[in-house]
């Protein structure tokens, strides 16, 4: 049976090979993709086709005769059959151009809704990313623009009163009004997005202190939006009205006014943590003195104080205090240590923040670039971390 | 009580051909497993366009849900436009749809232009397969190619329903002959010239061609003019018995019908055990010839044909051999299967 039906294979294998080798049959009169109207022109040329000379039905009677007849009298109609023969040519060759136009024209119909396609992802892809970059380069303008607003609306609400010499001599406060601080803060504090992230680093210390965190200073509340992102409760004081307005706006509890003040204020022991940061530099010692009793009047045991200001040592973090013009005194390290623990605080640390990147810092090959770096080139902030004691 | 069945065809008068015998066995087989069936036929007139349309309506019109005080269990509707015809219990066996107005149209075998009243009659003759057909409980297909173009042009769905040939039992296999046999009326659409034309291209071979019908002088003038016509005996009329001895000692068994709706000489000349070399576009015959399996299909033209037949020629063994299995897939048919598909669509089991 195998054998049979290996010949039976060959068989068929080589008169596949050898029809393969023969003309192609004509092609199917119907044509994909073809109208109904094409088809039926088709079907008219093909029947013309049979009637290019006289011709005798098989069926009709006395056929035969006819048929000679028709043959003895062909010369008649000679150039007939030659032009019925000619335009027939030249019609069907007409349909199969018309065809060919028809397909390319399908395939250019076909091939526009391509682009098309293409062009109007291009333009939703283009249309969204112009989108982004404009949201990134309009904010730090929507942020300016509510400042001067804020300042606009102090100005023009504040009473004739407050504007008399004696009030102005009364108080000899800012010389900066506080519009302007927050456009210079605006301008040189960074974006709050970049405070934020630095200031992030605090809250593993701000977790799980035995009460509410007070932000002595809080500016424009990227700290206090973080501790309330966390759950950590918090409140917030700020001198400047403009920011104290803004953080309120925003849903957070900033009460506007001196943070010594405020602190006084309060009662002992009511608060877990106080923290203060970039906001000694803006006092004299003695007030910033008075902040420290104050802050360890009002924590409770075992409660901290945090306060980060510019990092004296580093000669390079001098041009950020004198940036400033709000800014009275540089306060080194070992001096505010000093003070928190005449203050009453204990386990005092300093902590360095900030540091600059290595390309702005000296290639330490040796001790004294190490030591030079320190000098110069060292981290921009510190910040003290002090403990009340829990007995 | 047997259940009441009518079996639904077209007529056409003055003549008894395939189809007329095919629904005449049909109501035999159901009237031989105890139902109680009959025909009803109405002629297809087809002198205008509008004629098709009326002959519809007139089915249309026809109310078979009781005949004589007795109601009609279930109708079978064979031909367009028969599926029409109103019934509860319809089960259509499509033979084939009118052709002219779908496969065929925009082909020389169709007369149908483009113009608006043909246009009319071919969107109205849609209308009536997709009412007549979707309203019916199940409609089979004659074959495969039928259900195929019932999905292609119509979109509805349909199951192949084959049936054996006429003489059913009675073909029987013979000793191989030394003449290839060709066997079918003469239409332009039967083809007969690829073979005739063929025997040029194939110098061993002889043919003989049974059947008679229009294209009669065209073919004998083309064996003449070919120089094949010494090779080619022409048999008009046979008998069933003498077909059936055509049949059985033939060498092979040659059919080139342009797109058949299924074909019964294939089914005949396996049944005698014949190979059957057929063409890639014939339709229906290509649900049982298979190249190398029962047979062998090449492209629709006279020298492949003709290169075929005379490689095959001499190799009789083989011939035996794929005649052989032709008649094992063929002789799997029988009225018993085909009938009982049918009355069980009807749910009378």
């Amino acid at each position: 049976m195998s054998s049979e039906r290996d010949l039976v294979a060959d068989l068929a294998a080589e008169i596949r090979a050898a029809v393969a080798e023969t003309a192609p049959p004509p092609p199917a009169l119907s044509r994909e993709g073809s109208s109904p109207e094409e088809e039926a022109v088709r079907t008219t040329l093909l029947r013309a086709g049979s009637h290019i000379t006289p011709s005798v039905p098989e069926s009709s009677r006395l056929a035969r005769g006819k048929r000679i007849a028709l043959r003895l009298l062909r010369f008649l109609w000679r150039d007939q059959v030659a032009f019925n023969t000619l335009l027939l040519e030249a019609a069907t060759a007409s349909v199969a151009r018309l065809a060919a136009e028809r397909e390319t024209l399908d395939r250019l119909a076909a091939a526009v809704v391509r682009i098309d396609e293409s062009l109007s992802a291009e333009r939703s892809r283009t249309r969204a990313s112009l989108r982004e970059e404009l949201v990134q380069w309009i904010a730090p303008w929507q942020r300016r623009a509510a400042i001067q607003d804020a300042r606009l609306t102090r100005l023009e609400s504040a009473s004739p009163k407050s504007q008399t010499p004696s009030a102005a001599a009364g108080a000899p406060a800012r010389a900066i009004p506080p519009g302007v601080y927050s456009l210079f803060e605006e301008r040189f504090r960074g974006s709050p997005e970049e405070i934020a992230a630095r200031q992030a680093e605090y809250l593993s210390h701000l977790k799980g202190v035995p009460g509410p965190v007070l932000d002595v200073g809080c500016g424009r509340g990227e700290l206090l939006r973080l501790l309330a992102e966390n759950g950590i409760p918090a409140s917030g004081v700020e001198t400047n009205p403009i920011a104290a307005a803004e953080c309120r706006q925003a849903g957070l509890a900033v009460e506007e006014g001196d943070g010594l003040a405020s602190l006084a204020g309060r009662p002992g022991g009511s608060l877990g943590a106080v923290v203060a940061l970039q906001v000694v530099e803006h006092w004299t010692p003695e007030q910033i003195f008075v902040f420290l009793q104050e802050a360890r009047r009002t924590l409770v045991p075992g409660g901290i104080l945090i306060a980060e200001t510019i990092n004296v040592d580093s000669i390079s973090a001098w041009k950020a205090f004198y940036l400033d013009p709000s800014h009275v005194r540089p306060f080194p390290a070992e001096a505010l240590a000093f003070l928190a623990e005449a203050a009453g605080f204990v386990e005092t640390r300093i902590e360095y923040r900030a540091p600059l990147p290595p390309q702005e810092r000296l290639v330490e090959t040796s001790e004294n670039e190490a030591k030079l770096n320190r000098l110069l080139f060292g981290p921009q902030d510190y910040a003290l971390i002090a403990r009340v004691p829990t007995s | 009580m047997p259940p009441r069945v009518l079996v639904l065809a077209v007529q056409t008068p003055f003549s008894d051909g395939g189809a007329e015998r095919h629904v005449r066995r049909l109501t035999e087989e159901l009237r031989i497993r105890q139902i109680e069936a009959d025909l009803v036929t109405m002629p297809l007139i087809e002198h205008e366009r509008f004629d098709l349309i009326r002959s519809a309506a007139a089915w249309r019109s026809l109310d078979l849900s009781e005949v004589g005080g007795r109601p009609v269990d279930a109708v079978i509707a064979t031909r367009f436009p028969s599926y029409a015809a109103r019934h509860d219990n319809k089960i259509v066996w499509l033979i084939h749809q009118y052709r002219q107005v779908y496969d065929q149209f925009g082909t020389s075998y169709s007369d149908f232009t483009s113009s608006a009243e043909d246009r009319r009659t071919r969107e109205a003759i849609a209308e009536i397969d997709r009412v007549g057909l979707t309203e019916a409980r199940k409609v089979f297909a004659n074959s495969g190619n039928v259900a195929a173009r019932l999905s292609r042009f119509n979109g509805i769905s349909s199951e192949p329903l084959y049936h054996p040939p006429p003489l059913d039992g009675r073909y029987r296999e013979g000793p191989l002959g030394d003449y290839a046999l060709t066997v079918g009326r003469l239409d332009a659409w039967k083809r007969a010239d690829l073979p005739i034309a063929a025997l040029a291209h194939a110098p061993s071979a002889r043919l003989i061609v049974v059947g008679r019908g229009p294209e009669e002088g065209r073919l004998r003038r083309l064996a003449r003019d070919t120089g094949v016509a010494d090779r080619v005996d022409w048999v008009a009329a046979v008998s069933d018995e003498e077909l059936i001895e055509l049949y059985a000692g033939a060498r092979l068994v040659v059919v080139a019908p342009a797109n058949e709706d299924l074909g019964y000489v294939p089914l005949e000349a396996h049944l005698s055990g014949k190979a059957v070399l057929t063409t890639e576009d014939a339709g229906g015959p290509l649900e049982f010839v298979r190249d190398g399996e029962t047979g062998f299909v090449v492209p629709a033209s006279a020298e492949a044909l003709g290169r075929a037949m005379e490689l095959a020629w001499p190799h009789g063994e083989e011939l035996a051999v794929l005649g052989h299995r032709g008649r094992q897939r063929a002789a799997q048919l029988s009225w018993s299967a085909t009938v009982s598909a049918l009355l069980s669509a009807a749910g009378l089991t």
